[in-house]
């Protein structure tokens, strides 16, 4: 091997290496040139920090580094093409971000290497010394020529040593020495460094058609194979507009009366402004309020308090991009962002309509007269108040409590003909009340009360079946018996024949109080007028006997406030 | 080392650059930062910032102020792993939002609106914890009251029984057998509105006659008493209270103990049932059912029944059908009034009347 032909690897090397060929840079040149560590869609961060002289906003070549094989020595070298530009859009202390904002010849990828064009000189020209020791024969002893061996070196190799490879492009041709063969085939090998695949492609086919018997065209043949396979790959996928983006949105939920505004922070790209659209759920269409831009890059708005109801509302957000393309950053209007409304903190269930208290009083007459030459009281005396509280629970709808005092005297029927007295009898009571609906339609009440008769406490039930809703008009069949006092049977119709005039039919059979066990039955019409929206004021009329002889009318009066 | 540089540059790739078509020169130093929505109640706020051309900035200032409040404070940015921050202090579960705007002031003496002003600050809605939500929900019902002071007293008349023959409550009582008595009590309750919703210490004095089971049999008596009952009332749901309650005292006999347990169903809704049981040795029991509402503006009502054998532990339980009303006066002070009436028997009953004042604060 003649000292010539290895001072021409080593410049080919140098111009490989110089700027373009290193494996392993010097310092000097690690300031100047990084690699891509990640790649995170449009953004690549490389590991160049501020010393590299990178600028925010500039742009700087991305290279792909590629393997290539000398034709001659059949040495493998490492060389890059260009990719295209990328822009520098934030500077560390270690790393850098750039911004793909151009269709590059390919994707981007880590190891992909950066140059900044503003890093310092160094003080020495950068020998690529990896290069170096890579073309040494030591490390690589060079293969022997196929057909001929040169006998001396060619000049051109002292010219590339001399002179930065980026600086001087090497011509083969100039070298002397070097038989024709060998010169053709460095001249295009030469050319084609830093060149991309498809121009390499062409030049070695170009080479090839020209150079058929060249004993260089076996290893030409090879490099060609390689570089079609490394050309063939997928065409760069084109680079869309940069699209401006948003930090920021609404609270996911809101409470009644909290204002809902938004604030949003925009990127990538520069916007005119933007707007919030909001609707009710479900609702054809939005009502659309203006962003007002703020500080920087912030665009700002709210949406109408007409919106911020217990519903809650959709939205979405509009940026409008200096193309006059509306972009949606927040939602679309296809699928818009929710907003959920609740009460607040303070806001107890709305009470209206909870609360129903009724006031009743009877008198009724059963029969009283004058038997042989006394007097026979045969009454009664009711009394009742019930405070009724309508849950809203989907099962539970009310719950009552009442209190009730009745009282009456009379006699047995079969000692209405003797001399006895009038007996009187009293019951005190009170109860609880649970109202369930296991429909809308149909409820339920049941009832357990306590009270105090002759002996003491007496304690008792009642339960009514409900047909029909509770303000309207329904039908209730119900019983109650209440120890040592007796039972009641009982059906009532309530009706509305005007929304203002509440009517009630009832019948009912019992024997409490002065029957002592004899049976009364009774039928009660009464008829309301509905002063206010919340007061109710009705009388009522009754006719009750216990048997055909013994009866009397009564009469009574009922109040109600709903509320 | 390096994954943190790496992890920073990607967030300051992400927190992209302001990008309106108005946005200042490249030379002038900007803020990046995603406003805030929304932040939890009683935690801190914190307020990430990125800042370009830091070189030019002297500091980074949040003004702040619970919503509402009229006077604004100042935080300053401080270094947090390559980016800055602002720990705004946790605000208590009433503040609803909390206003901010950032200033930055430059190393030339000037500053730099650079999100939000103080005309046009942005609002982060507070949303409490969930336990704290409750807790929010229920102090603001109770008008942002904890501590009720309560004094009240009441006169019960059970009748006066016609002594047939000294056989009800003994030859020397007369020809009726008195059954009535007054108490007044005294009560301090603090609500915590939390799984514990609340304490309280009631004092009670009672004096009046009844009638006593004795050796000799049924006997009029003085009766009286002097007790100091603790309660603790548990959140079991959120409509559902449980209140424990431990009394000791002494009667006209001796020292008593007692104990008891009351069930709230409908706490912080518009009406409430409770359901309680109470006894003292040597005094009596009492159950009870009360339905308390409160739908009508400022208007507390309520109606009760009650079984009881107090205060004499008296063989003949009475019957209680009560009523309540009251008036809410300002936030702090109630008054109550209560009615009813009261039997053990049919042919004897009276009237109970009664009232407190609370203070609540």
């Amino acid at each position: 091997m003649t000292r010539r032909r290895w001072g021409l690897h080593l410049a080919v090397a140098m111009v490989a290496a110089g700027g373009t060929v290193s494996a392993q840079p010097a310092p000097e040149a690690a300031r100047r040139e990084g690699t891509v560590v990640r790649v995170d869609g449009d953004l690549l961060v490389v590991d160049l920090g501020r010393d590299s002289g990178l600028v925010e906003g500039e742009r700087v070549p991305v290279l792909r580094p590629i393997t290539v094989r000398h034709p001659i020595t059949g040495q493998s070298l490492r060389d890059r093409f260009p990719l295209g530009t990328l822009q520098v859009y934030n500077v560390g202390g270690a790393l850098s971000v750039l911004r793909r904002t151009e269709a590059l010849l390919r994707p981007p990828a880590v190891g992909d290497r950066v140059v900044s064009p503003n890093a310092p000189e160094p003080r020495e020209p950068a020998r690529p010394t990896s290069a170096v020791a890579m073309a040494t024969p030591g490390a690589t002893p060079r293969p022997a020529r196929p057909t001929q061996q040169p006998t001396t070196p060619p000049p051109i190799a002292a010219t590339w040593e001399q002179a930065p490879a980026q600086s001087a492009a090497p011509t083969a041709a100039a070298a002397p020495g070097v038989d024709a063969e060998e010169r053709a085939v460095l001249t295009v090998f030469l050319s084609t460094l830093g060149q991309r695949p498809a121009d390499r492609v062409a030049r070695w086919t170009a080479y090839l058609r020209e150079h058929r018997e060249s004993p260089w065209a076996e290893r030409v043949r090879a490099e060609l194979a390689s570089l079609l396979h490394f050309a063939a790959e997928p065409p760069p996928r084109p680079v869309a507009p940069p699209l401006p983006t948003a930090r920021g949105a609404l609270a996911t939920s809101l409470r009644l009366g909290d204002p809902a505004r938004v604030a949003l922070q925009v990127a990538g790209a520069p916007v005119l402004g933007g707007r919030i659209s909001a609707r009710r759920p479900g609702a054809e269409r939005y009502v659309t309020v203006t962003l007002v831009r703020d500080g920087d890059g912030f665009v700002r708005g709210e949406v109408p308090q007409s919106l911020v109801t217990l519903e809650g509302f959709e939205y979405f957000v509009e940026l409008d991009t200096e193309g006059g393309t509306a972009v949606s950053v927040v939602g679309t209007a296809e699928s818009p962002r929710s907003v959920l409304v609740e009460p607040g903190p303070g806001d107890a269930p709305d009470p209206r309509g909870r609360t129903r208290i009724d006031l009743r009083a009877d008198f009724a007459d059963v029969g009283s007269r004058t038997i042989g030459s006394r007097y026979v009281a045969q009454r009664f005396v009711l009394v009742e108040g019930d405070f009724l509280q309508r849950l809203d629970s989907r099962v539970l709808y009310g719950y009552r409590v009442g209190f009730g005092v009745y009282s009456g005297e009379g006699l047995p029927l079969s000692q209405l003909a003797g001399d006895l007295a009038a007996q009187p009898s009293t019951v005190v009571y009170g109860y609880h009340e649970l109202e369930f609906s296991p429909s809308g339609f149909v409820h339920v009440i049941a009832r357990v009360q306590v009270g105090v008769h002759r002996g003491g406490l007496v304690g008792g039930a009642q339960a009514r079946l409900r047909i029909g809703e509770e303000r309207r008009t329904n039908l209730v069949l119900g019983g109650d018996v209440l120890t040592e006092v007796g039972q009641k049977a009982f059906f009532a119709l309530n009706f509305q024949p005007h929304p203002a005039v509440p009517m009630l039919a009832q019948g009912e059979v019992f024997n409490q109080s002065i029957a002592s066990g004899d049976p009364m039955f009774r039928v009660v019409a009464q008829v309301g007028w509905r002063a206010t929206r919340w007061l109710t004021l009705a009388a009522r009329g009754s006719y009750q006997l216990r048997n055909i002889q013994n009866g009397g009318f009564g009469a009574g009066l009922s109040t109600t406030f709903d509320w | 080392m390096r994954t943190a540089a790496l992890c920073l540059a990607l967030s300051l790739a992400a927190a992209a650059r302001p990008a309106l078509a108005q946005s200042p020169a490249a030379d002038v130093p900007t803020i990046e930062h995603a406003p805030l929505a929304a932040a939890n109640a009683r935690e801190p706020i914190v307020l990430r910032f990125g800042v370009r051309h830091l070189e030019r900035v002297a500091r980074l200032v949040v003004r702040w102020r619970p919503g509402g409040a009229a006077a604004w404070r100042t935080s300053v940015a401080v270094r947090d792993s390559g980016a800055w921050r602002v720990d705004l202090p946790a605000q208590p579960i009433t503040a609803r939002a909390v206003d901010y705007y950032v200033v930055l002031e430059l190393v030339d003496g000037s500053t730099r609106a650079s999100f939000a002003s103080a005309e046009s600050p942005h609002r982060v809605v507070l949303r409490p914890e969930e336990s704290d939500e409750r807790e929010l929900i229920e102090l603001t019902r109770n008008r942002g009251r904890r501590l009720e002071l309560t004094g009240g007293g009441e006169y019960t008349d059970f009748g006066s029984a016609p002594n047939e023959g000294g056989a009800r409550c003994g030859a020397a009582s007369g020809a009726r057998c008195p059954d009535h008595w007054y108490t007044l009590w005294g009560e301090v309750r603090y609500r915590f509105y939390r799984r514990v919703r609340s304490v309280a210490v009631r004092v009670d004095r009672l004096d009046g006659q009844t009638t006593r089971t004795t050796f000799e049999g049924p006997r009029t008596r003085d009766v009286g008493l002097v007790a100091a009952t603790a309660s603790v009332e548990f959140r079991l749901v959120d409509i559902v209270s449980l209140h424990l309650l431990g009394t000791i005292g002494a009667n006209e006999e001796t020292v008593q103990v007692g104990g008891g347990v009351r069930l709230d169903v409908g706490t912080g809704l518009p009406a409430v049932v409770s359901l309680g049981f109470q006894g003292i040795t040597s005094y009596g029991l009492t159950a009870s059912a009360w339905m308390r509402w409160e739908t009508a503006r400022d208007t507390p009502l309520g109606a009760g029944i009650e079984l009881t054998s107090q205060p004499g532990a008296n063989a003949q339980w009475g019957l209680r059908l009560l009523a309540e009303g009251g008036r809410h006066f300002g936030r702090h002070l109630t008054v109550l009034a209560r009615v009813g009436y009261g039997a053990r028997q049919q042919d004897a009953g009276g009237f109970t009347g009664g009232g407190a004042v609370r203070l609540a604060f």
